[in-house]
């Protein structure tokens, strides 16, 4: 597994040291795990209060459990790995909350005890096992040198400079009422010249050839995914929130409310999350929101990088990819949720299994070979018990996905099924595995979802018109040139990947060096925009499954072989600084109705604080907190159509006398409904006005703009 | 007798056997070793069953 190592070096500057030194750190990091299961241990069992006990059982969730697995087998301290640590740890937190859930009563502290516990023992062994008579930390010759000190001192003194310029640039940009432009519009000129600080530095220590620039990418990760957490007073997203509200109804109660939501169906990532928020004692996971995109995006980047060096990428190369990815990942699909957490298993299977399992494309079916054109690929892979052990853990990671999302399944099916037909993988059977996992959960563990909405799943197979309607027609369309320019700016970014990935794979095809794996990973997503609409958000998924190969490929293009020259570079670091205002657009241009301000909040709060169980609240447009709390007792609806004294009328006859009504109009459903919807700017006055003229309705509370009215009897 | 054949206490198991034999299979191939003719037999069996019952839930319950 050696090629899996981000740490060999290229060029004159090569040594071996780097790899001595990573695995002697590595002694340090089974010793903090060791800790860290120990620390979590009396937490949990203590019931602590300590303000330190939501981190450390975060980061032993997160990490702890999938290293002490993959060091009790003897694995090599890689990054490899280290991200398959953090995704083994996903997967034992989603399967052992999916199995409490479904089976196990729901007894969350004995498990917390045995996890802490057991990883605590089985550390200590391993350690006692690889370190039987110490370690000594090495120093790598390299760093002594004065080029490598200069190029260090760049790199820290651009993150440095750089996040001083964005950090200020945030406290001058408003934080609140954003115009339709979103962040762009209202960001600090400040923070521009940071992000260009920052980028200029990536490319001038990646332009060196030094490991440093992963530091760079680092801070343009947190920089560019970090900037709605660091700035708005509020996490952002209403779906996040109900995704809290999910978690903390499994934390309360133990069940499932198949009936209210689909997303029971498939509530691993869920159920994960509320023994999370049991062994850390929270009252919810909000608190994980505002940098859930942070950990995500820093992930996928580490995946993208290591995929590419699989694809014989350079290291720096692989830097350039991922730093790419980040700037270009403007789906926003990278929140707290399930589709997050399964993109990222998706990407560890895929890269895995092509570092673990390779096979040859040059000797595939000859029609293939013919007509793609692959490069060679002799690479050796694993042989023996690692990996019968590798692919034990690719079988898990498979069963942890399938429960925890509906669509990620089919994207790595298809993935994986074009990988063994081009014969880049020497696994056969793991595609039939995928299928028969995937349709047993669908059949047997989702039935809630499809019985008597059959027609929901399969209904617009086929139908493509109807599917372009819903994915691009109708989220392309506005009166608002503002809000056009932000759809503009998406569909620019997609293009841009697309395009630019097309063209890379064209120059190699005539080079007779295809790379096959990309270009199935780049196709395997789009077989399911002519499946399912999934709500007009296929397109978008499709969009982020195929950024990562996009973006190796383009890499490739503007960056090629093995020493690229100081013009290449700076047309890369053009192309990063002209794509990040771009990336801001699009990535947040939906921030008027995105981001909830205080007052947004201040109302939700008097809402749960007055409404009892049983309750009823109406909403004008999704765009508000929904479901953040008590998610059985307190349900949701949109309003009806009609004038409101039609809208009152049915409120009355079907809800009043079996449930308390509420309406609730807020500023971020005031802000969709003129962005997004194309109403007048002062619909929602026109509207509450309308409702209280009506003279059914008292006034529970106003806050700002937004009002919390409540039905009362004819 | 129809919903008890094709219920979750049936099908559950049969998932569980039939996905346990296609890794198996990709152990075995992995290894380079002969694979015996009566785990692709089962395979094969398990998975048409398990198709059978996954469509016929389908067509009972939707």
């Amino acid at each position: 597994m050696n090629s899996a190592q981000l740490l060999r070096r290229d060029g004159p500057t090569a040594d071996v040291a780097g790899v001595a030194s990573l695995a002697d750190t590595a002694f340090f990091v089974d010793l903090a795990c060791v800790v860290v299961s120990l620390v979590a241990f009396a937490l949990i069992g203590t019931d602590s209060d300590i303000w330190i006990r939501p981190s450390i059982v975060l980061v032993f969730t997160l990490f702890v459990p999938g290293w002490t697995i993959v060091r009790r087998f003897g694995a090599p301290a890689s990054a490899l790995f280290y991200i398959g640590a953090v995704g083994l740890s996903m997967v034992v937190m989603i399967l052992l909350g999916e199995s409490l859930v479904l089976f196990g009563g729901w007894k969350w502290f004995p498990l917390g005890l045995a996890l802490t516990a057991g990883c605590c023992v089985v550390g200590t062994r391993t350690i006692g096992r690889l370190y039987p008579v110490g370690v000594s930390l090495r120093r790598s010759p390299w760093a002594n040198t004065y080029a490598a000190q200069r190029v260090a001192t760049v790199s820290v003194c651009a993150v440095v400079t750089g996040n001083m310029f964005v950090v200020v640039g945030i406290r001058l940009t408003q934080h609140q009422g954003f115009g339709a432009l979103g962040l762009v519009g209202v960001l600090s000129p400040v923070f521009w010249i940071g992000l260009a600080i920052l980028a200029g530095g990536l490319v001038y220590v990646c332009y060196e050839r030094s490991r440093w620039a992963w530091l760079n990418v680092a801070a343009l990760v947190t920089a560019l995914h970090g900037l709605p957490g660091m700035l708005e007073p509020n996490p952002r997203f209403n779906v996040a929130y109900v995704h809290t509200g999910f978690v903390e109804h499994i934390a309360r109660d133990g069940t499932l409310l198949r009936g209210l939501d689909a997303r029971f169906s498939w509530a691993g990532f869920f159920a994960a999350g509320g023994l999370i928020q049991r062994w850390t004692g929270t009252d919810s996971l909000l608190w994980l929101v505002r940098y859930a995109p942070i950990f995500y995006n820093g992930a996928a980047v580490v995946l993208v990088a290591l995929l590419a060096r699989r694809m014989r990428a350079t290291e720096m190369q692989s830097v350039a990819a991922a730093a790419l990815f980040s700037c270009v990942n403007w789906i926003g699909q990278d929140y707290f949720a399930p589709q997050a957490t399964a993109f990222l298993l998706y990407l560890l299977i895929v890269t895995v299994v092509l570092y673990a399992f390779p096979g040859d494309p040059s000797h595939a079916n000859a029609w293939v070979v013919r007509l793609a054109r692959p490069a060679m690929d002799r690479a050796r892979g694993l042989r023996g018990r690692e990996a019968a052990l590798v692919l034990a853990g690719c079988h898990l990671l498979v069963v942890a996905l399938i429960v925890s999302h509906q669509l990620t399944p089919s994207f790595l099916l298809t993935a994986m099924f074009l990988l063994v037909v081009v014969n880049a993988t020497r696994l056969r059977a793991f595609p039939v595995f995928i299928a028969v996992v995937f349709f047993a959960w669908l059949s047997f563990g989702a039935a809630a979802y499809w019985a008597g909405h059959f027609e929901n799943l399969t209904g617009s197979v086929g139908k493509v018109g109807e599917l372009v309607s819903q994915n691009v027609g109708k989220r392309t369309e506005s009166p608002l040139f503002a809000r056009r320019v932000v759809l503009a700016s998406r569909i620019a970014l997609a293009l841009f990947a697309w395009v630019g990935a097309s063209v890379s794979i064209v120059l190699q095809w005539r080079r007779r060096s295809t790379p096959i794996a990309l270009v199935c990973l780049l196709v395997a997503p789009f077989p399911m925009l002519v499946l399912q609409p999934y709500g007009g958000e296929m397109a978008l998924r499709v969009c982020y499954f195929s950024l990562p190969p996009a973006c190796i490929l383009i890499t490739q293009l503007v960056l090629p072989g093995r020493w690229a020259g100081v013009r290449r570079w700076a047309v890369y670091g053009v192309a990063l600084l002209a794509l990040t205002p771009v990336f801001v657009t699009a990535r947040f241009g939906n921030e008027s109705f995105e981001a909830f301000s205080n007052d947004d909040i201040a109302l939700i709060r008097t809402l749960y604080d007055v409404a009892p169980n049983g309750s009823t609240v109406f909403v004008a447009t999704q765009q508000t907190v929904e479901y953040s709390e008590r998610v059985a007792e307190v349900r949701f609806r949109s309003l009806p159509r009609g004038t409101p004294a039609e809208v009152t009328a049915l409120l009355q006859q079907k809800y009043l006398g079996k449930t308390r009504v509420f309406v609730v109009l807020s500023e971020s459903q005031q802000a969709h409904g003129v962005v997004s919807l194309g109403r007048p700017a002062d619909w929602m006055q026109l509207l509450r006005r309308g409702l209280q003229d009506t003279g059914q309705y008292r006034v529970v509370a106003e806050v700002g703009v937004g009002v919390l009215l409540e039905l009362e009897p004819a | 007798m129809t919903r008890t054949l094709l219920s979750v206490a049936v099908g559950v198991p049969i998932a569980l056997v039939c996905m346990a034999l296609w890794f198996l299979i990709e152990l075995l191939n992995l290894s380079g070793r002969k694979r015996p003719e009566l785990l692709d037999r089962a395979a094969v069996v398990t998975t048409a069953v398990l198709i059978f019952m996954v469509v016929a839930r389908f067509a009972e319950y939707a």
